[in-house]
């Protein structure tokens, strides 16, 4: 894959995260690389347990020491390598440069400060602004969410979880980062309210050109907001590519898996067809493929090693050892492209 | 807020009445007779049988505890067996140095308490913790008496730096028992500022706060404090009330002329009115600091603030 690249808002490379409990090693993550083109949007699909949001702590330094560790390459966002920096600098980059939506709006807000409060002091930290300037530019971020600026004088309690996931995108965007990564951002709300924060992210996001990981386990999602897709699987990219070609032209078993998990408006008699058996412990990860033991297609080889990136053309690339053999395709039908 | 404040006043009556009535029970089924002792050494049957009449000790239980209480509704306490000295001035009398003493002790504890334990929190499960852990077991563990007499063989006689007793009036003669009823606190303090930290430390929120940019030290000391803080007041107030109550061990080591050894004194000498007295108005000030105490909640956390108001 490319080279140091101006394009690039994030380039990461053999990111490798393990937490070092007392019953065992937990391989969360085991060699991601991602490279992401400025003002783009990633999807990172998976099931739950798949690494996904580790990923995201990782690119933020955010994984807590002990018990996890990080191995890698390098991750470098925006021209700075962040393996490499002071719990100083990292303090300078988290917030600016890069900053985090998290899954639950109901945790991730301090019950004891006001939603002014919250929002003004990640501005008064990086723009060097004045309690009293800050809170003033608070007013006109909770604005900009569609929240009415009166409003920042009170508590997280006093909200509904759909505006407090807007205060909390009013917080990761307060000083326009440049990198935006959303841990599934929508998981908590209901549905209604899912598509009016989708809206306002894509619409934000455009407003400040700022590039975007989505991070979710929700299909739909990722064909309305996402350029790029990755497929996460026990802590591996196991398919990526962009959204068509990922969604039109699947490849993966496993992404098949996940397409057919999705109910079928069309055919509404049909059955959903999960993905039979478990994610492998992840303690004790097997040799060979981590999908084998649920996938329809495994032979004998899968089991022997690890799957290779296999290119696919365009952006695609696949990590099946079944594309060995030309002929081999999966069953999924694609119906438009 | 007002509503709440006023309603938790007028709570008071009932409790004061319940106290003031056990406590004039159990000093009546106490062994002991007051009247030998008021009527002295020397006094004959004939002068014992005149104290009894006249102080009505011969009166039923009930009509001497009515008795009593229409004087305290009044606000009479009445007076001392044995110094014949108005209640309510001998206690105001004591009283300051035991405030003094409490607001001393409070705050070495406090200050102890969330040093240790927010280090023994953030340092959780490695040595640095377990020493925490192993420090609070020792105060805790340690008897207040004797500690306040190694305090006294070392920073008294030894070293000479401070008074080894009695309220000499300035910063000085706080200081030993200051910190012998502050360690012995600060024990169960630094246990609960470490459980309640603990608790906090691992909330999504403060996981955002990092994202922020916000750094460890601010992310510890004014995000998770904050959020933690409210059963550490909550064991602080029942603690300061403990100690506004009188610390008769403490007060007796250094020779503190404060209000728990006029309780204690006061029982020995069976002075009703006295025992009576100092019981309830310590009853009424622990009372009070419960209530500042959950006045304090609401500025700590504002969900409390909205219940209240409700």
């Amino acid at each position: 894959m490319s080279q140091e690249n101006k394009e690039l808002i994030l380039d990461v490379s053999d990111l490798k995260v393990r937490y070092e409990t007392e019953d065992g090693v937990v391989h969360a993550v085991n060699g991601v690389n991602i490279q992401l083109e400025r003002k783009k949007t990633l999807g990172l699909v998976g099931e739950t347990g798949a690494g996904k949001t580790t990923t995201a702590m990782a690119m933020m330094r955010l994984i807590p020491s002990p018990p996890g560790v990080i191995e890698c390459n390098k991750i470098i966002i925006d021209g700075m390598d962040v393996m490499n920096m002071s719990p100083r600098q990292l303090e300078e980059v988290r917030g600016q440069e890069i900053s985090m939506i998290f899954q639950d709006p109901m945790t991730a807000l301090n019950p004891v400060f006001t939603v002014g409060e919250q929002i003004a002091e990640s501005i008064e930290i990086h723009e060097k602004l004045s309690k009293k300037d800050a809170f003033v530019k608070a007013v006109e971020m909770l604005e900009m969410v569609g929240i009415p600026g009166s409003r920042a004088h009170e508590y997280p309690h006093q909200f509904s979880g759909g505006m407090k996931q807007r205060v909390v995108i009013a917080i990761a965007l307060a000083c326009n980062p440049k990198l935006l990564i959303a841990d599934e951002p929508t998981t908590a709300l209901d549905v209604t309210i899912q598509a009016q924060v989708l809206e306002l992210m894509k619409r934000l996001k455009q407003q400040y050109d700022t590039s975007m990981i989505l991070i979710t386990h929700d299909l739909g999602i990722v064909a309305e907001v996402c350029d790029e897709v990755m497929v996460m699987y026990a802590g591996r990219i196991v398919e990526q590519g962009t959204l068509k070609e990922v969604f039109n032209h699947t490849k993966h078993p496993y992404t098949e898996g996940l397409f057919g998990s999705i109910p079928n408006i069309n055919d509404r008699k049909s059955e959903l067809q999960p993905i039979p058996g478990l994610m492998p412990d992840p303690t004790e990860l097997p040799e060979g493929c981590t999908f084998a033991s649920r996938c329809p297609y495994a032979t004998e080889d899968c089991e022997k090693k690890q799957p290779e990136y296999r290119y696919m053309g365009g952006t695609h690339y696949v990590a099946c050892i079944a594309y060995d053999d030309p002929d081999f395709h999966i069953k999924r039908r694609v119906t438009n492209g | 807020m007002h509503r709440y404040i006023i309603k938790r006043l007028l709570m008071l009556i009932p409790v004061l009445i319940c106290v003031s009535f056990v406590i004039y029970f159990i000093m009546d089924l106490a062994p002991g007779d007051p009247a030998l002792i008021i009527a002295g050494d020397q006094a004959t049957d004939e002068m014992i049988e005149k104290v009894r009449e006249d102080y009505g000790f011969n009166d039923p239980l009930i009509i001497r505890y009515a008795n009593y209480m229409k004087g305290l509704l009044k606000g009479d306490m009445g007076s001392s067996y044995v110094s014949k000295k108005d209640v309510w001035e001998t206690y105001c009398q004591r009283f300051p140095a035991t405030a003094k003493l409490s607001v001393a002790a409070i705050i070495v504890s406090l200050v102890l308490s969330l040093i240790l334990g927010v280090y023994s929190a953030v340092n959780q499960n490695t040595w640095k913790d377990n020493v925490s852990v192993v420090l609070a077991l020792l105060g805790l563990s340690m008897p207040q008496f004797w500690l306040g007499l190694l305090l006294i063989i070392a920073f008294a006689l030894n070293l000479g730096w401070f008074p080894s007793g009695g309220d000499l009036g300035g910063w000085r003669s706080l200081v030993l028992p200051a910190i012998t009823i502050g360690t012995n606190n600060a024990a169960l303090m630094t246990r609960t500022t470490r459980s309640s930290m603990l608790d906090v430390i691992r909330q999504d929120y403060l996981c955002t706060a990092r994202a922020k940019g916000v750094s460890e030290k601010k992310v510890i000391m004014h995000h998770a404090l904050r959020n933690a803080l409210i059963p550490i007041i909550t064991i602080a107030g029942v603690q300061f009330a403990y100690i506004l109550g009188g610390a008769v061990l403490v007060e007796t080591v250094f020779a503190w002329p404060g209000v728990g050894r006029l309780t204690v004194d006061s029982i020995n000498m069976r002075d009703i009115p006295m025992v009576t007295g100092c019981v309830v108005i310590t009853t009424m000030i622990v009372c009070v600091v419960q209530l500042l105490v959950d006045i304090l909640y609401a500025y700590v956390d504002p969900r409390i603030k909205a219940q209240y108001t409700k």
